[in-house]
């Protein structure tokens, strides 16, 4: 929990990876208008451009979620203190589903104003579970993916090369899954099958990240 | 299956037969490609246990001469040497297909071994 | 695996292949709807699935290694994947093919085991970077086997989600076998993918015993010749020892 505010609070303090994940989702809207050629976009497509938005933004930030503690030699610190790694695990994963909260949040709100054609309140509840279930797979998988890329030398390559293709069924089940709620003709409930296979790679991955993180701080 | 297949109607076998016979094709080739290669990688390591050989037969050879001076109680070593040459080839000849006779390979490694030489990694 | 075994491996292997080859061509019936073309899914679906497979065992390789700190485990799981992304390839070429000869494409994006094939491909083909970018070799070993297992628990996962996105009416491979198939088809197949995977296995073999005796030679070479007369190693994917017999056992 210490650790958890620990990452809250220098993020707060000196505010990095929010804002440019943030500011990286606006761009991506404005180049999805331009590049599709679309002044509204709903259904499918909708859901398409909001999750791959989300994904490339939350690639932003799995790339930085160690490299204060790789910095300044906090592996380090963190192995000495008596700390159990799987809670030190948990406070990053949990600090980066913090970030990607906040992120979404105000991303929704650009989204719907510059790009989705349907209203988004009728959306919002539905949506809010399906970004959850996405959320603690990119925290789970990226914190695993972070931890592996930070000791290498090509860690900004080895992040997107990796974690991209390991959420790809992560982001099929949540693409499917919104775009019901995205439909021109009103929002419609999330397909209750796609959410279940989020909710499974939520589970097997949370469950592996839990088995095997400890290696990966071994040294 | 049925729905697709019958989208996907019955080819001649003038039509069919180019394709099956690339993929076939495609499948050796890539299997000839994989043998080329462990060929090249077990011609490199037979020149490399030439080369062992022959480095170890001249180091013998040197060393026998640089004895022979010193009188004859040495000269019980050089036949073994040489033994021992030969026996470090074949080990390592067996070696290459696997870790079979280790311990004669680890024991002859012990005696060539002297302490200075011994930087592991 | 050595010696003996090694080689009554490899004539198996052959055997079966050829057994395979003239089962396909002079004994299985052709396909009552797509005629000949069918036969590319007696090469086609074997090395999919063997792929598929050697990713999932690569991973309880991964698993082993982890526990127990044996270097070789590595290098088994490495082989096996190493070997897996040459079958991925082999599996997505053929796969092309016949879709290329049944649909007209290249690419059909409503047949799930290609899709899924093709992003399992586009992980695994991500390991020897991965491990590239890693120098030392303890750490390497280590964060490879993390890799493997990760990519091991994502080869069902992925394939469960690009099926259920590809919906319902496609060709779905397992299920063809044991229903759709006449008898005689369904047995050419299973000894198909047996004959791949004994092709699979054998080379994986030869590749372990390949490395081995490279590794045994480097430390001879060591131990008889001096530090000077072994080239320093450079930086490599593949798993190294510690040029040292002990380590290379």
């Amino acid at each position: 929990m210490a650790l958890l505010r620990k990452d809250l609070l220098l993020e707060r303090r000196a505010p990095e990876s929010v804002p440019a994940m943030l500011l990286f989702s606006l761009t991506t809207f404005v180049l999805f208008h331009f590049g599709l050629g679309r002044d509204e976009v709903s259904g499918t497509l909708a859901a398409g451009v909001l999750l791959v938005t989300l994904l490339f933004s939350a690639i932003l930030g799995i790339n930085r979620l160690f490299v204060s503690e790789h910095e300044e030699g906090g592996f380090d610190a963190v192995l000495m203190a008596p700390i159990d790694r799987t809670a030190f695990f948990v406070a990053k994963a949990a600090a980066l589903f913090v970030f990607l909260v906040l992120v979404e949040v105000v991303a929704l709100f650009g989204f719907s104003i510059l790009l989705l054609g349907p209203s988004p309140w009728p959306a919002l509840p539905g949506l809010a579970v399906v970004l959850a279930l996405l959320d603690i797979a990119l925290a789970v998988v990226g914190t695993l993916v972070s931890a592996l890329a930070i000791q290498t030398r090509a860690r900004d390559l080895i992040v997107p090369l990796i974690g991209l293709p390991l959420l790809v069924p992560a982001l099929i089940a949540a693409a499917r899954a919104c775009a019901p709620l995205f439909e021109a003709g009103g929002a419609q409930a999330p397909p209750g099958k796609w959410l279940l296979i989020l909710g499974l790679y939520d589970l097997v991955f949370g469950l592996l990240a839990y088995a095997v993180f400890e290696f990966l701080l071994e040294d | 299956m049925s729905a697709l297949l019958a989208a996907a109607p019955a080819l001649p076998l003038h039509t069919a037969g180019p394709y099956v016979a690339a993929a076939y094709i495609f499948f050796l080739a890539i299997l000839v490609i994989y043998v080329a290669i462990m060929a090249t990688k077990l011609q490199r390591m037979k020149r490399d246990l030439n080369d062992l050989g022959e480095q170890l037969e001249a180091r013998d050879a040197r060393r026998a001469a640089a004895d022979e001076p010193a009188g004859g109680a040495d000269v019980a070593a050089t036949p073994q040497s040489d033994a021992d040459a030969v026996a470090a080839r074949t080990v390592v000849k067996a070696g290459s297909l696997g870790p079979g006779p280790r311990d004669s390979v680890g024991e002859l490694a012990q005696e060539a071994r002297s302490p200075e030489r011994e930087v592991d990694r | 695996m050595h010696g003996k075994g090694l080689r009554a491996l490899s004539l198996v292997t052959v055997a079966a292949l050829a057994v395979t080859f003239a089962l396909v061509f002079f004994y299985a019936p052709n396909d009552a709807d797509q005629g000949f073309i069918q036969k590319i899914f007696y090469l086609h679906v074997p090395v999919a699935i063997i792929t598929l497979i050697a990713y999932v065992v690569a991973g309880g390789f991964a698993i082993k290694h982890l526990r127990t700190n044996d270097r070789q485990w590595d290098l088994r799981a490495y082989t096996t994947i190493h070997i897996g992304l040459i079958f991925n390839i082999v599996g997505l070429a053929t796969g092309a093919i016949w879709a290329k000869a049944s649909w007209g494409h290249w690419w059909v994006w409503d047949e799930p085991t290609l899709v899924s094939f093709l992003i399992v491909f586009l992980l695994f083909a991500t390991y020897q970077p991965l491990r590239f970018s890693i120098e030392d070799p303890e750490r390497q070993a280590r964060y490879a086997s993390v890799f493997a297992i990760m990519g091991a628990a994502f080869v069902p996962l992925n394939f469960i989600a690009v099926r259920a996105a590809t919906g319902y009416v496609h060709p779905r491979v397992l299920a063809s076998t044991g229903g759709g198939l006449p008898a005689s088809m369904g047995l050419v197949f299973v000894v198909a993918i047996v004959a791949v995977g004994l092709l699979f296995t054998t080379i994986v073999a030869y590749e372990i015993a390949s490395k081995n005796a490279s590794w045994q030679l480097r430390a001879l070479r060591r131990r008889l010749l001096g530090d000077d007369a072994v080239a320093p190693l450079g930086r490599s994917a593949a798993p190294t020892m510690g040029s040292t017999l002990e380590s290379a056992r």
